[in-house]
C-alpha cells in the first residue's frame, strides 16, 4: 500500500477510527516502520501539547453573568416589561395633553364668538337668542339673518 | 447518567422554564468553549466577549432544540460557526482599516506570512507558545478539525456533525492539519522524542 495512505490510516489508528483490520494492518506495519512508528509519537505528542496550551478558563462568575445577560437581551417578558409600562404611562399622557389642548381650543371659540358679538350691536338680542348663539347652535350668518327678519 | 444525557435533561428543563438549567450548562461548558476560541482565534484578548456570545446565541435557539444531536456537538457547531465569523470580521475590519495601503502594513503582513519554523523561533519561546504559534499558521479548516479532535476529543463522526462534512473528509483533514504541524514543529518534536 502507499506509503501515504498507511500515514493517513496511522493519524486515523492514533484517534481510535480504525476497525479492526485495519488496525491489525498498522499495527504490523508500524512494527517494521520506524518512520511511523516515530509518526505515531509526534501525533501524540502533539495532542498532549495542544491539551497542555489549552488552559484558558473564565471567572466563576461568568455563568450566571451570562444568563442575567441573556434574560435581559432575549426574554421578553424581562425585556419588554419596563418599556411596556413606560409606554402605557406616554399613552395615557398624550391622551392626556390632546384632550386639554382640546378643551382650551374650544373655549377660546367660545369667548370669541362673544366678544366679537357684540361687533354687531345698536340691534339687541334678546337673550334667548344670546343664549342659544353662545351655545354655538347657532352661526352668526343664521343669528343676523333673523335679526334682520325681526 | 452520563453527562450527554444530564445534558439534555438540563435542555429539557431549560425549555420547560428552568433558567438555572441554562446556567448548570454554562457552568458545564464554559472551559471548553473558551478553550476551543483560544485555540482557534489563537489570541486572548477577546475570549470572554466571544464565550458570551456564544451562549447568548445558545439561549436564543435552545428552546428550538430537537434532540437530534447531542447538546454540546450543538454547541460547538454555534461556537465554531461563531469564530469562523469572527475571523471573517476581522479579517474585512483589518483590509477596511486606515492604514491599509500604508508600507508598514505591508511590511507587517509580509512577516506574518512568513513561516516561522526556525530553530531560533521555536526554542526561544515556551513549549506552549510553540504549539499555539504552529496551530495560527494552519488554515482555519485544518485548525477547528484539529481542536475538536484533540482538545474536545471528538470523535470524527461527531466533529462531522459539527462541521457538516463527511467523516471521511474529517479523517483527511486531521491528517493533513498534523503533517503541516509535524513540519512546523521539526525541531519542538526533536527536542523532546
Amino acid at each position: 500500500m502507499n506509503h501515504t495512505l498507511l500515514q493517513e490510516k496511522l493519524s486515523a489508528f492514533v484517534d481510535g477510527e480504525l476497525n479492526k483490520l485495519d488496525e491489525a494492518e498498522i499495527k504490523s506495519h508500524i512494527s517494521n516502520c520506524p518512520e511511523c512508528r516515530r509518526a505515531a509519537e509526534e501525533y501524540r505528542l502533539l495532542r498532549a501539547s495542544i491539551r497542555a496550551a489549552a488552559a484558558q478558563n473564565l471567572a466563576a462568575s461568568f455563568a450566571s453573568d451570562v444568563t442575567r445577560a441573556a434574560r435581559l437581551l432575549v426574554d421578553p417578558q424581562v425585556m419588554w416589561g419596563g418599556v411596556e409600562i413606560f409606554a402605557r404611562r406616554l399613552v395615557i399622557a398624550l391622551m392626556l395633553v390632546v384632550f386639554l389642548v382640546v378643551s382650551v381650543d374650544s373655549l377660546n371659540s367660545s369667548e370669541q364668538q362673544m366678544t366679537i358679538e357684540p361687533g354687531f350691536s345698536g340691534v339687541s338680542v334678546d337673550s334667548t337668542v344670546q343664549q342659544t348663539l353662545l351655545r354655538g347652535e347657532v352661526s352668526k350668518e343664521d343669528m343676523i339673518l333673523a335679526m334682520m327678519e325681526r | 447518567m452520563n453527562q450527554a444525557h444530564d445534558d439534555l435533561q438540563l435542555v429539557r428543563s431549560f425549555q420547560a422554564g428552568d433558567e438555572k438549567a441554562f446556567e448548570t450548562l454554562v457552568r458545564r461548558y464554559q472551559r471548553q468553549v473558551a478553550n476551543i476560541i483560544y485555540l482557534t482565534m489563537g489570541d486572548r484578548a477577546d475570549i470572554e466577549d466571544l464565550a458570551q456570545e456564544a451562549f447568548l446565541r445558545v439561549y436564543k435557539s435552545l428552546g428550538r432544540f430537537e434532540f437530534d444531536s447531542s447538546f454540546y456537538s450543538w454547541l460547538y457547531r454555534i461556537v465554531v460557526n461563531l469564530c469562523i465569523d469572527e475571523i471573517r470580521r476581522r479579517k474585512i475590519r483589518r483590509a477596511l482599516s486606515l492604514d491599509f495601503f500604508t508600507e508598514d502594513r505591508l511590511e507587517k503582513e509580509t512577516k506574518s506570512i512568513e513561516p516561522k519554523t526556525g530553530l531560533e523561533d521555536v526554542l526561544g519561546k515556551e513549549k506552549k507558545d510553540t504549539v499555539l504559534m504552529a496551530l495560527e499558521k494552519l488554515s482555519q479548516e485544518h485548525k477547528t478539525v484539529l481542536v475538536l479532535r484533540e482538545y474536545n476529543d471528538m470523535s470524527y463522526d461527531e466533529i462531522a456533525k459539527v462541521l457538516g462534512i463527511t467523516p471521511q473528509a474529517v479523517k483527511s483533514r486531521i491528517f493533513r492539519a498534523r503533517t503541516e504541524l509535524r513540519e512546523f514543529l521539526k525541531e519542538y518534536f526533536h527536542e523532546r522524542l
